[in-house]
């Protein structure tokens, strides 16, 4: 059976981030590239978690854990608004990993290194503030609705670097834990999905 | 037209820093590196990152993202990004100080 084909018409919410001077090809390709980092992201702090065990580990673990889950939650929230703008996900997961916002989260050569883990951890909460920095630059007073999606994003990402910098270099620390696991806080209000 | 255009004045960019100028169409980054003042794209040339998210040290520059550096006199990559064997250069502009002023040339 085929699929009727429906008439397009103008989408009035890309028309209005055009006349307001956003490159909209630009912003979906680095809406794009986010949400591949988050994937990612998610994909390498699972391996990483792994490896968070042992005495000392295991107090990590569950911070690995809610920095994990949400940046799943990150990825499932950018994809609806990719697809209103007019883009698309990438088709081929090997293409998503290539084009990715930031390096990927790899397992140091010595994986009992948990200083190590943190710092890769670190670093990718790092990459991750900038992404978003930039989005928000680029939609803020423009784009409204990929502005607040993004900072509500940078906000849980900032609060990510802050918990692992405050392992890793003990900072005085004003976080406490998540509700729940991949609880996402700022960003919950834009998920229809649990 | 006078391709040389002014971008900033010199105590616009404090020692060790950077900053991004959006100059007749063109995003340059103004870098002042031990004294010494260099005009790069503001772009990564490898994914097209903003560089003013990235780190100076002495005359490199390094992208946040990705991580690759570069020696911002010539632009000439020093470290390949993590993920890739991009070797694009980074674009420099020919850049001169007058008085207070900081121009540079977009266009030869």
């Amino acid at each position: 059976m085929k699929i009727s084909k429906f008439q397009t018409t103008k989408n009035v919410g890309r028309e209005m981030v055009e006349k307001a001077g956003v490159d909209v090809d630009l912003l979906i390709t680095k809406l794009k590239r986010a949400a591949a980092a988050e994937f990612t992201t998610y994909y390498y702090y699972t391996i990483l978690r792994m490896h968070c065990s042992g005495l000392e580990g295991e107090g990590i673990k569950e911070v690995v854990e809610d920095a994990r889950l949400e940046d799943r939650l990150h990825f499932e929230t950018l994809v609806p608004r990719i697809y209103e703008l007019g883009g698309e996900l990438y088709r081929d997961l090997k293409e998503l990993h290539d084009d990715a916002a930031c390096a990927a989260a790899y397992l140091p050569s010595d994986p009992s290194d948990l200083t190590e883990i943190l710092k890769i951890l670190l670093e990718a909460e790092r990459c991750a503030v900038r992404v978003y920095t930039e989005i928000c630059d680029m939609t803020c007073g423009k784009d409204h609705r990929t502005y607040d999606i993004s900072l509500a994003i940078l906000h849980e990402e900032v609060e990510h670097e802050a918990w692992f910098q405050e392992i890793l270099e003990g900072r005085p620390s004003g976080h406490f834990r998540r509700r729940k696991p991949g609880e996402g806080p700022y960003t919950q209000k834009f998920r229809h999905i649990e | 037209m006078c391709p040389w255009f002014k971008v900033a004045k010199v105590s616009e960019i404090k020692l060790n820093s950077m900053r991004e100028f959006d100059v007749a169409g063109y995003k340059i980054l103004l870098v002042n590196a031990s004294g010494e003042l260099y005009a790069v794209e503001a772009s990564c040339p490898h994914m097209g990152y903003s560089l003013k998210f990235g780190s100076l040290s002495e005359r490199v520059l390094r992208c946040g993202f990705h991580y690759a550096e570069f020696d911002i006199k010539d632009g000439r990559v020093l470290k390949e990004p993590v993920d890739s064997k991009d070797t694009r250069t980074l674009k420099t502009y020919p850049l001169r100080v007058e008085g207070e002023t900081i121009m540079v040339l977009l266009d030869e």
